[in-house]
């Protein structure tokens, strides 16, 4: 076990060589100039814009910029924000909590809605309500996130008004942030004593939207995944003994089918959270989230190269361990595996 | 009676219209006895089983004038009602015990779960003491650490005897044995009947014991039935169906054989021509007559009965009489 979880780390060195060289080379070779925009039409005076470009190391060649970035990296440094000055790390951490408790909750809604839809679709196979839920959860991977999230903002926040358009909290509150996670942080002593559980509720109800837009396209992935896995596990012929023993249908498909059916389910959820990740830049963007996605798309606005290139080599290290412990629970679930 | 099967008649629903699979099948099975039930793939065998155990397709219709166990009519059972006979009364063992042991729990877990279905006077400790004991009656060694083994560490042989224990767990009076030998080697497959053998004199339980290999039924049951395309065409006790089968397809099957026929070494062993009807075109008359060596024209204009007495054959023309 051990050597496994070693080997998977190693794993982890050449994909951030090439992570860190494409997101180095690809945000350089997009039009736009992070100085040009930081000092604005009018400020572009020679002389300053020469002398940001040599504080900046961007007058060093490319390959020399590159082996600067991955010395400090190693280092635990990967510079400031060209727009903010702000170190690249300390923005990372103040914006990742919140895209881990969309993320999450997305997730959660996905398999705790997808996974039994599937196993009902499974169990009443070519039934009508089989083909709905088919149909609808095709409807339902295939709607861009963009249009899918505007439209539960159009009915929900709009014409209903029963919940925020955007943000994390309601701006009447004033919270002391601990974790960063707000479910976490309204729940808090501290917090309850001064606000009660008005925040708390707050924070449900911003997040409820941007997660069924983002959970939408997993839960449907989830669904299907389950029903196939399913459908071939119930026609294993240790379904027909767990029968032929006089087990209930309810503990054939609850335990002997589903305890089966899991294992190719658990390496979905681990591929999801890549796509969880790209579901953030866009959910984010729409529902004015402020968590690490929306804070790449404002910096790639700015051609900020240094959280660009740092957020992304975060993000890399975080899947590549998430596949790492999605890897381990794969074991655990599988016993060939041990 | 244990067992008594009346006129028992079971179709398929397909999309190409209505299967009839087996048809008029009647069969008893006292206490304590071995019933052999031989024929190829696609004879009705497996599916009659199933039929017994509740565990049809729901796109099975089945009909029979008697279908009972110790009297009970199976036919108006509740699916709870099923369940409670299933693996209790009335147990089974598979052909693949490989695939048939579920790959995700322990087999002493898999052993106990029978127990705490139809064992509720049980302790969990109890059952997890009496699972091991079940291991070691079916001579699996080491059985409390076996107990802890996923189907997947373990040999067929070896898989076979743990879906024995799990099957004689709640002393069942009727086993059912569908091929339980086919998917093992010769020197396994002999162990494994013989452990049956022991297993049912201890435990006084009747069996049905469904193969293609007539050897096997040979030396292990008290009488024989052979099928084809859904039907009984011989029945009979074993010594009588061995040496003097009436049935063309009985001596067809006995010929083919490894060792029955004088032949020498390297000829090839004798077949049966053909194959198996297509339940959806049934040839007229006698099922078996367009592979049958003897056939005369009566053969393909209507079909034969089963003749009454100890020894029934269903057939025109039957062999070895006399």
């Amino acid at each position: 076990m051990l050597k496994f979880i070693l080997k998977k780390f190693l794993d982890l060195i050449p994909t951030l060589v090439g992570i860190s060289i494409l997101s180095f080379v690809l945000i350089r070779l997009i039009p736009g100039d992070p100085i040009m925009l930081k000092l604005g039409e009018r400020g572009a005076d020679p002389a300053v814009y020469a002398e940001m470009k040599r504080q900046m190391g961007l007058d060093l060649p490319i390959y020399e910029q590159y082996f600067i970035f991955v010395k400090n990296a190693l280092q635990g440094d990967l510079g400031r924000s060209i727009v903010s000055n702000i170190s690249v790390t300390e923005e990372f951490f103040s914006r990742f909590p919140a895209t881990i408790e969309l993320g999450m909750t997305a997730l959660f809604i996905a398999i705790l809605i997808g996974v039994p839809l599937g196993i009902l679709a499974a169990v009443k196979r070519n039934s009508f309500y089989d083909y709905f839920l088919m149909g609808g959860s095709l409807v339902g991977y295939s709607m861009p996130i963009f249009w899918w999230g505007l439209i539960l903002i159009l009915f929900f926040s709009v014409t209903l008004g029963i919940t925020p358009v955007s943000g994390r909290i309601g701006i009447m509150f004033d919270v002391e942030v601990v974790t960063g996670f707000m479910l976490i942080d309204t729940l808090l002593p501290v917090n309850l004593r001064n606000e009660g559980i008005g925040p708390f509720l707050s924070v449900l109800s911003h997040l409820i939207l941007p997660s069924i837009a983002m959970g939408t396209i997993p839960l449907a992935v989830m669904a299907r995944m389950t029903r196939s896995s399913m459908l071939e596990v119930l026609g294993e012929d240790y379904i027909r003994t767990a029968k032929a023993k006089g087990l209930p249908i309810r503990k054939i498909i609850g335990v002997h089918a589903l305890r089966n059916a899991l294992i190719p389910i658990v390496t979905v959820i681990g591929l999801m959270f890549g796509s969880i990740i790209t579901g953030a830049i866009l959910t984010e963007t729409i529902f004015s989230w402020p968590g690490i996605g929306k804070w790449l798309v404002t910096s790639i606005n700015a051609r900020d190269y240094n959280v660009i290139q740092g957020g992304i080599l975060f993000i890399a290290t975080m899947i590549v361990l998430i596949n790492l412990v999605v890897d381990l629970i794969y074991a655990i679930v599988n016993p060939k595996m041990r | 009676m244990l067992l008594e099967i009346d006129k028992l008649n079971l179709k398929f629903k397909t999309s190409k219209g209505i299967i009839h699979a087996i048809r008029d099948l009647s069969f008893n099975i006292s206490p304590g006895e071995t019933l052999g039930i031989v024929g190829e793939s696609g004879c009705g065998k497996s599916i009659t089983n199933l039929a017994i155990m509740g565990l049809l397709p729901d796109t099975a219709i089945l009909e029979a004038e008697t279908l009972k166990f110790e009297g009970r009519d199976l036919l108006s059972l509740k699916e709870k009602e099923w369940q409670k006979l299933r693996g209790g009364d009335i147990a089974m063992i598979f052909q693949d015990p490989m695939t048939a042991l579920n790959p995700c729990f322990t087999v002493g877990y898999q052993i106990e779960e029978t127990l705490a279905l139809h064992r509720k006077d049980l302790t969990k400790s109890q059952r997890t003491e009496f699972a091991i004991d079940l291991l070691d009656q079916v001579g699996i060694p080491a059985p409390k650490e076996r107990s802890l083994s996923y189907a997947h560490e373990l040999s067929g042989g070896m898989s076979q005897r743990v879906m024995i224990a799990q099957a004689i767990a709640c002393n069942p009076k009727l086993l059912i044995a569908d091929e339980p030998t086919t998917a093992l080697d010769v020197t396994i497959q002999d162990q494994i009947l013989k452990l049956l053998k022991t297993i049912q004199e201890k435990n006084k339980m009747a069996m049905i014991l469904v193969t293609h290999d007539l050897g096997v039924v040979a030396e292990n049951a008290d009488r024989i039935q052979v099928m084809y395309a859904g039907e009984v065409i011989e029945t009979g006790p074993s010594k009588e169906i061995i040496n003097h089968a009436h049935h063309p397809y009985t001596q067809g099957l006995l010929n083919s054989l490894p060792g029955k026929s004088n032949a020498g070494f390297r000829t090839p062993l004798p077949s049966i021509a053909g194959m198996v009807p297509d339940l959806r075109a049934r040839p007229h008359g006698c099922q078996f007559n367009p592979r049958c060596l003897y056939v005369e024209d009566d053969c393909k204009e209507r079909m034969p009965h089963l003749s009454n007495g100890k020894h029934g054959v269903s057939c025109y023309h039957p062999i070895n009489i006399g």
